[in-house]
């Protein structure tokens, strides 16, 4: 019993102080100019949709470049049901009268959109299902482009490629606060839990952990529905954060700005999902002050677009090339701590992968 | 309807260009490169540069660049990650994609260019009443050239039978003593010259270039080869064709209502091959590689 | 003298230890034979003398020289050839190029056809189909083209994995009888084998390898039919 209480605090231990991480770097830009605390809001909007993309990729190991599909229907659901009704009839007049009609705030809106993300991913589980490493990846894309197209020619619904505006724009640091540490919370209790720790035996050896009686495609199942709930979160809070929806805001580029805060922090832990959303965010939005050009004091720059884009690319190329285990390399913060319970994991996790070796 | 064929075979060959690039590092060491996108944009911008040359000289220098350009990227970058996962080379190649992407953007800006490399291949020809662009003729013919060169390649020299070798069983190979960096390298460098052509041919199709030009043919490329079934060459090859002709039958046959829906439509076909038919439409299981 | 020395080998897979401290010594012009159950690592001791897995500690010696780090094609040109278990046959190339493909080991590239010729001299039934593809041949065939492709690279030495793996008794009978032909011509070899009495026959030494950790056998000639000696290294009952 009391060893089951220790593993339960030293478990709790990479989200307490991941969120302890979060509230200090939000109080700080709090403190901050209004940019700083816009970016401030979309570095934890970031975090929502990349701990809800860790959910899936870094528990199974499976590579998805589609969760910015269920991104993208929280989003686009949530600004549908936060709109002005009268906005939503002039913008929209083909939409159902009773969508029309809904007026929900934010906070309501938010779970219900989790929940269609939900529905979605159950209609994508065949593809989790019976597909693995590269063709899974391949399908994954296949299928973000696929609904980027669908958003781009869904006039009525989603205003095509001429995108919806008039969402209220109202995220700040307070309101978005509240669901990062939610999802952090939600991903370390799937974690630790018996259906997370079976998914991670499987993506070590998933041959050794079908043949002692794990079903892969199960737990592969849950947690993408668990990853998909959480991103249709982001996706909404996103939404609020833009305050204006186009396709090209769930496209590709969004999809690979969260497996870049992934890997460079480390695809294999909840805190590095968090580190990176962090480290990413901050170096980004230094990088885009250096881009627009103008006075650092001393030094004037002229505008330099691209400059952004080619420190960001050069970033995760060393970090794969360097550290292909990302700043966290697959450990938990406060992994000291938790020696002894991760000990006892590490032994679990051998034992379930001990497989007779070859020949 | 001929018309229509000419039209297909004609983007076919362009698809089949950029696919069989990317297939050939795929069936070899389990790449899917997403840079061969950016091939393509360097050798677009290589020939915006050169613009003003005789056309087979700026053609030429077009694909030295975009070879170089391959090579480099193996060497700084496939090099180092060779024999980590696929999804880790594949990510690599996403960083190198950005990171050409964004040197491109520093360099050129984002506005379109255009550029006219067509000279007299703008024209066409009457044949039996229909009209066929030079271009057309062109593109299908050089590829067609192209290809039996690389079959010829692959089946006479030692070089070549060394790189079917290591698509089938890479370990094997260099334990015959296949020097992995040389197949690899040649394999990088011919990705390249394909590539350089296909940007040729697709500046000279459609007359712009923007920084992120390379996106939309490495991603018709995927799809291609999916068609055809992982991981086999010449079926890359076929995919690029029938795709080609799906294509320009949709466009042509589809009811105006759908057309704006082709593209999702494709890319659904995709995922319900993946899923039902993981070796290509006419594929079956063969060797080791998915 | 000696041409190849393993010292200390160690090889893990993940938390799993294969090879456990194993030292052992190739003659030139020796044929050293290991026996062993499944899984005791032997295959996994022939990959690391080819270079195909990556060792944890240890070092690998070829005519004295530290080969430890090498590449496999740089151990296949250096004179090492190997014959895997699986056979290692490209079946969508044909037997020529099978064959061919080997000669890109040899320093002298002139000598290839000659060397192809050996071969064939050595396993006629693969002279008559040249130019089929090589996943037409039968399990035997594919053995033999198997060997003959690795002499076309006239190596040194010779590493093969259970050669008797999964053929017919009397296909075995001319596999052994070539394989003592090139024993008798000098070649040296290291093969990995089940089949411990025709083992004990072609071999000068013979090894036993249990659980990661090799044992030299005194007399193995003696031991072939001794029910407690079956029982104690092949795991057989």
């Amino acid at each position: 019993m009391r060893n089951r209480a220790i593993t339960l605090v030293a478990g709790s231990a990479p989200a307490a102080l991941s969120t302890l991480l979060v509230l200090v770097i939000s109080g700080l830009a709090m403190l901050g100019s209004e940019t700083t605390q816009r970016t401030a809001a979309q570095m934890l909007v970031m975090g929502v949709i990349c701990v809800g993309t860790y959910i899936f990729v870094g528990n199974s190991g499976v590579l998805s470049f589609g969760h910015v599909v269920f991104v993208a229907v929280g989003a686009y659901s949530t600004a549908l049901m936060t709109m002005e009704p009268g906005l939503k009839r002039a913008l929209l007049p083909d939409l159902p009268g009773w969508i029309v009609d809904l007026h929900l705030g934010m906070a309501a809106a938010l779970p219900v959109a989790g929940l269609l993300a939900l529905l979605v991913s159950v209609l994508c589980s065949p593809l989790v299902l019976r597909l693995d490493g590269m063709a899974a990846g391949i399908a994954s894309l296949a299928l973000l482009i696929s609904v980027n197209v669908v958003i781009g020619n869904w006039d009525q619904v989603t205003r095509g490629s001429q995108g919806i505006v008039g969402i209220p724009a109202d995220l700040t640091v307070g309101t978005a606060l509240p669901w990062l540490i939610g999802a952090i919370v939600l991903a370390l209790a799937y974690q630790v839990s018996a259906s997370g720790f079976r998914l991670r035996a499987s993506r070590e050896d998933a041959v050794a952990a079908a043949s002692l009686g794990v079903r892969v495609g199960r737990e592969r199942t849950i947690a993408l529905v668990i990853s998909a709930f959480v991103c249709g979160i982001g996706g909404g809070l996103y939404a609020h954060f833009l305050g204006a929806l186009t396709p090209g805001d769930v496209s590709l580029k969004l999809t690979l700005l969260a497996l870049l805060m992934l890997i460079v922090g480390g695809l294999r832990s909840l805190s590095g999902a968090v580190i990176g959303t962090i480290f990413i965010s901050v170096l980004a939005e230094l990088l885009r002050r250096v881009e627009a050009g103008g006075d650092f004091g001393p030094i004037a720059l002229a505008p330099h677009p691209g400059i952004e884009q080619v420190v960001l690319a050069l970033t995760l190329l060393f970090t794969l090339l360097l550290r292909p285990g990302g700043i966290t390399s697959g450990r938990e913060l406060g992994h000291r701590l938790v020696r002894r319970s991760s000990r006892d994991v590490e032994t679990a996790r051998t034992e379930i992968v001990a497989a007779p070796e070859p020949g | 309807m001929a018309q229509n064929l000419i039209n297909a075979l004609s983007l076919g060959s362009l698809y089949a260009l950029i696919a069989l690039g990317i297939a050939l590092l795929f069936s070899i060491m389990g790449l899917i490169n997403f840079a061969h996108g950016e091939l393509i944009t360097i050798g677009g911008y290589t020939l915006l540069a050169f613009h003003g040359l005789p056309l087979a000289v700026a053609v030429a220098l077009t694909v030295a660049v975009v070879v170089a350009a391959a090579l480099t990227m193996e060497r700084l970058a496939f090099r180092p990650a060779r024999g980590a996962s696929g999804e880790t080379l594949l990510m690599t190649s996403f960083a190198l994609s950005l990171l050409v992407q964004g040197g491109v953007l520093l360099k050129e800006g984002a506005d379109p260019q255009s550029v006219n490399v067509l000279g007299s291949l703008g024209a066409s020809v009457d044949v039996g009443g229909m009209t066929i662009g030079k271009l057309d003729v062109a593109i299908i013919g050089v590829t067609g050239v192209l290809l039996i060169g690389l079959a010829w390649f692959l089946r006479a020299t030692p070089l070549g039978v060394q790189m079917r070798a290591a698509a089938e069983d890479f370990t094997m190979a260099r334990a015959l003593g296949v020097r992995a960096d040389r197949v690899v390298a040649t394999a990088f460098g011919v990705s390249g010259a394909f590539a350089a052509v296909a940007a040729v041919f697709l500046v000279a199709r459609t007359g712009t270039l923007t920084p992120s030009m390379g996106l939309t043919p490495v991603l018709l490329g995927f799809v291609a080869i999916v068609l055809g079934g992982l991981g086999r060459l010449w079926a890359a090859a076929i995919g690029a064709y029938v795709l080609a002709l799906l294509s320009v039958m949709l466009q042509a046959y589809l009811p105006t209502g759908l057309a704006a829906y082709r593209d999702a439509l494709v890319y659904l076909g995709i995922i319900v091959i993946l899923l039902f038919r993981p070796h290509g439409i006419a594929g079956r299981p063969q060797g080791v590689r998915v | 003298m000696t041409l190849l020395e393993i010292a200390d080998l160690h090889i893990s897979y993940g938390p799993v230890d294969a090879v456990r401290g194993v030292t052992l010594d190739v003659e030139k012009g020796g044929v050293v034979a290991i026996v062993g159950p499944n899984g005791a690592g032997k295959t996994s001791i022939l990959s690391a003398v080819q270079g195909l897995v990556r060792t944890r500690s240890g070092t690998i010696r070829l005519r004295g020289a530290e080969i430890t780090d090498w590449s496999p094609e740089r151990r296949a040109r250096a004179g090492i050839a190997f014959v895997p278990e699986s056979r290692g046959i490209f079946g969508s190339l044909s037997i020529a190029e099978n064959l061919s493909l080997a000669a890109c080991a040899l320093a002298e590239k002139a000598t290839a056809a000659a060397q192809i010729e050996r071969s064939l001299e050595l396993f006629p039934v693969l002279a008559d189909r040249l130019n089929q593809r090589a996943s037409v041949l039968s399990g035997g065939e594919r053995q033999q083209l198997a060997i003959g492709r690795a002499l076309v690279s006239s190596p040194d030495l010779l590493v093969l994995d259970e050669p008797s793996l999964g053929l017919a008794p009397v296909i075995l009978d001319g596999l052994f009888a070539s394989l003592a032909a090139l024993r008798d011509e000098g070649r040296t070899i290291l093969v990995v084998e089940q089949n411990v009495s025709r083992a004990v026959r072609l071999a000068d030494h013979v090894y036993s390898l249990r659980g990661g950790l090799l044992e030299r056998l005194e007399n193995p000639q003696d031991l072939v039919g001794d029910p407690a000696f079956r029982a104690k290294h092949l795991g057989m009952e």
